[in-house]
């Protein structure tokens, strides 16, 4: 099973990443429409990435809202997300807030792989982000990539309030 | 109606009655000039009284975004600032990267015009499709960092992107800059001293719009297209990896570093000057809004006398200014000095410049201790160097002088210092030397913002430096062929495309840097008609850049800029006295000037002829013109 992971001291800032994330999936260019959020604090900065831990499945109150894809292991959102139903359990439940309720779509929209070949890992001109097997050696000797989480949990989602946003819907 | 990949709104933001108004950004504008400096030129020229005073109320300030801004063209990441420039008295016109020129189009708003003045300290908080103006009486004074911290904190949206001015461009210094993201700059032609006379500390932006695109599949095609030809340059060893200090050593052995206040164009002291500052001070390379090139320096000294933050640190012009041109062979003072730039907010061209001038006017005794407080400004000394930066941001004693730039300055010394005085039209030279490659002479003394090295384009990089900017297809000959010391009539066909190319570049809106990797003319004109859904080719955008070349010039010839202002000061012509250009003058400078009249049309007093600007469907200002008794 692969998985994305991230140098985060090779990154730029650029964001490309990002705005491959949104014209993949909404032919438009936006950093709110995006999966991954590019964050940056003083001189350091790097991308968060959902690591598809699943809390988003676990707190949904909606059956089948949010399935796990068999072949990529992404969680993927589901038509029967609605937002009107519930309280936004998921976003409140992603460590990365890397989970936000699109207005547009009027669901939720989180990272999917790309249903495999991921646009953020193709958009990268450094190789900060990664597509690589979870259990590879690279992945589990990786202390940066534990330490760039831990950093830019506590920042969350990039949109405003993703739970402001769920009022509107 | 939707304008594909505009935001299609403009915000009207006067001070004066505290009105905020929004207007649809217009089809026909946009089509005849695209955005950035072409749609500020409409403005500015419509808008603007002649003759007005650059630091009154009158005066406006645009802040543009282009067609392509934030749409993931690699180099999107820019705006800029045009305006009647309080140092020149022309047009004004200065680019900028970082993120907050795409983050006022995901705010909703394509640029936005600064009228009036407010009598009280203000900001500008732009989100979401719409503005308010807050009062910024507790954060006057403050340096550019600790403004940019205080706005994010107020409004409390961490991601906000702010512009501002430090205390520089509060004091009115002639050349204070507009500072974006800590690190950026539209550094030049003194925007920060306009918005300082307007009382705007900043303008604070963020957004959640998206930009929507005319034809998305072909879109995301061409865009991987443009990324593979980026590649292939970068990998082949063009563009900026090594960000613009990465061309000083190269500078130096083409004669083109000026050095000792535009003596000659070499110096030996500083030859391990880049290895020094890449061993030691480098700490990363940061990239604007969608660049795959990252140039960004971010750097710091960790100890002594010069020790600084980490910060985004020396570009090249900023390296020459405060090492050759004034003789001074350290790194350590030049990061330092770029720091206190940075945060107090001066253009750092023009603050080297004048300390360098300084060093000169002393070294001939038409200054002494007694006009500069004592100090003793010897060619080279850091210690005079830092202490000088910090007057000119104050204007203090000797620093009140020496903000007034380089024209004002020397003619309130007198003697031969008007003479010794190295600028255009009032602006101070950068840091390329003409004597190195002669087209260059060519853009100094015609750009519409005086003697500048990027409005419209650096020539010298085709001459010296071997770039082809993407220009073969569209009638440059390879530059290799050119033989840069040439001051061959026909130099002007090469000023004029490479000119009209970065003209229309600042109408776009790109980083110039994209189109030394393989982004010529056809590959931005296809991004362009597949975002906005319009047909427009490489030859047309040339045509574009010709006509907001020449609106531009035509907004000077109503300041009242004839051929006397584009002759070049007699310094910079006289032979280089060391290195690869010893002995190596200008000379027939008048002799290319006139064919670069004739290929733009001009008249013998540089004035556009009606029928040119016709042709470019500039029908008013033909008129005007034709009015004009020369
Ligand atoms: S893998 Fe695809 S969906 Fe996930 S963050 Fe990257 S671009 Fe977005
Ligand atoms: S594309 Fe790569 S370098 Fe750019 S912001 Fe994303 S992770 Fe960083
Ligand atoms: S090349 Fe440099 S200036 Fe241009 S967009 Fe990239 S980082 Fe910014």
């Amino acid at each position: 099973m692969k998985a994305l992971f991230v140098d985060q001291e090779k990154c730029t800032g650029c964001r490309r990443c990002e705005l491959a994330c949104s014209f993949f999936h909404f032919q438009t260019y936006s950093l709110s429409r995006v999966r991954l959020h590019v964050v940056r604090d003083g001189e350091i900065e790097g991308p968060i990435v959902c690591v598809q831990c699943g809390l988003c499945q676990y707190a949904c109150p909606i059956k089948g809202a949010i399935i796990r894809n068999k072949k990529t292991g992404a969680f993927l959102v589901t038509t029967k997300c609605n937002p009107k139903e519930c309280n936004g359990e998921c976003v409140n439940a992603c460590p990365y807030g890397v989970i936000h309720i699109d207005l547009k779509l009027k669901r939720a929209i989180k990272c999917d792989f790309c249903g495999g070949s991921p646009s953020c890992v193709e958009a990268c001109p450094w190789n900060v982000i990664q597509y690589i097997d979870a259990s590879s050696p690279y992945a589990l000797n990786n202390k940066r990539v534990a330490e760039v989480r831990r950093r830019w949990s506590i920042e969350r989602a990039y949109t405003k309030s993703s739970l402001e946003a769920l009022k509107k819907v | 109606m939707v304008l594909y990949s505009y935001a299609g709104k403009i915000l009207r933001v006067n001070l004066s009655t505290k009105t905020i108004k929004t207007e649809d950004t217009k089809k026909d504008i946009a089509q005849l000039l695209l955005g950035g400096n072409g749609y500020a030129a409409k403005i500015l020229w419509d808008e603007l009284k002649p003759g007005i005073d650059p630091l009154s109320p009158e005066n406006k300030i645009v802040l543009m975004t282009g067609p392509i801004t934030g749409t993931g063209a690699p180099g999107s990441g820019f705006w800029e600032a045009c305006f009647k420039s309080p140092l020149t008295g022309v047009w004004g016109e200065s680019a900028c990267g970082g993120w907050w020129g795409p983050m006022l189009k995901f705010a909703g708003f394509d640029g936005i015009i600064i009228e009036g003045a407010s009598e009280n300290p203000v900001y500008l908080w732009v989100h979401d499709g719409e503005a308010e103006i807050k009062p910024a009486e507790g954060i006057w004074g403050q340096t550019v960092p600790k403004t940019e911290e205080m706005i994010r904190k107020e409004i409390g949206i961490p991601q906000a992107r702010v512009l501002s001015i430090g205390p520089a461009g509060e004091k009115l210094v002639r050349f204070a800059g507009i500072a974006v993201d800590l690190e950026r700059y539209a550094g030049r032609k003194g925007g920060g001293a306009l918005l300082g006379s307007k009382k705007v500390k900043a303008v604070a932006v963020y957004g959640e719009k998206e930009i929507p695109i005319a034809k998305p599949t072909e879109y995301g095609k061409a865009l991987k297209e443009c990324e593979q030809a980026v590649y292939a340059s970068l990998n082949s060893g063009g563009g900026f990896p090594n960000g613009t200090l990465g061309g000083y050593d190269a500078c130096n052995q083409f004669g083109d570093l000026p050095t000792k206040y535009g003596e000659t164009g070499s110096w030996e002291a500083v030859s391990d000057l880049y290895q020094n500052f890449v061993n030691k001070y480098l700490v990363k390379n940061r990239a604007c809004f969608g660049c795959m090139q990252a140039c960004g320096r971010v750097s710091q000294v960790k100890e002594g006398p010069f020790a600084t933050p980490v910060y985004g640190g020396p570009e090249y012009e900023t390296t020459a200014g405060f090492t050759t041109f004034m003789l001074q062979k350290d790194i350590e003072p030049v990061i330092k000095a770029n720091y206190l730039c940075n945060i107090y907010g001066l253009d750092t061209i023009s603050t080297s410049h004048m300390i360098a001038f300084a060093m000169l006017c002393y070294e001939k005794g038409l200054i002494t201790t007694k006009d500069t407080d004592g100090l003793e400004v010897k060619w080279g000394d850091p210690d005079v160097v830092i202490k000088l930066v910090e007057k000119i941001a104050r204007r203090e004693g000797f620093g009140d002088l020496l903000a007034e730039g380089v024209r004002r300055a020397a003619e309130k010394i007198g003697g031969e210092a008007p003479k010794l005085a190295l600028h255009v039209k009032g602006l101070e030279m950068p840091y390329h030397d003409p004597r190195a490659g002669k087209t260059q002479a060519i853009e100094y003394g015609t750009s519409n913002t005086g003697m500048d090295h990027f409005h419209a384009h650096e020539t010298l990089d085709v001459e010296c430096y071997g770039a082809d900017l993407g220009l073969i297809p569209f009638g440059l000959p390879d530059p290799k062929t050119i033989d840069r010391f040439s001051e061959d009539p026909s130099k002007a066909s090469i000023a004029k495309l490479v000119m009209d190319w970065g003209t229309v570049a600042d109408a776009l809106v790109i980083c110039k840097f994209h189109q030394y990797v393989n982004l010529g003319p056809d590959k931005y004109a296809k991004l362009l008609s597949l975002a906005t859904g319009w047909k427009i080719d490489g030859w047309e955008l040339l045509k574009i850049g010709d006509r907001i070349f020449n609106l531009a010039r035509a907004f000077n010839v109503r300041e009242g800029i004839r051929r006397k202002d584009d002759m070049l000061p007699p310094r910079i012509m006289q032979p280089a006295t060391t290195g690869s250009t010893k002995g190596v003058g200008i000379t027939n400078y008048e002799g290319m000037l006139n064919e670069f009249y004739k290929l733009e049309e001009w008249d013998e007093n540089g004035i556009p002829k009606p029928e040119k600007l016709k042709r470019l469907g500039l029908n008013d200002v033909a008129n005007y013109l034709a009015s004009l008794k020369s």
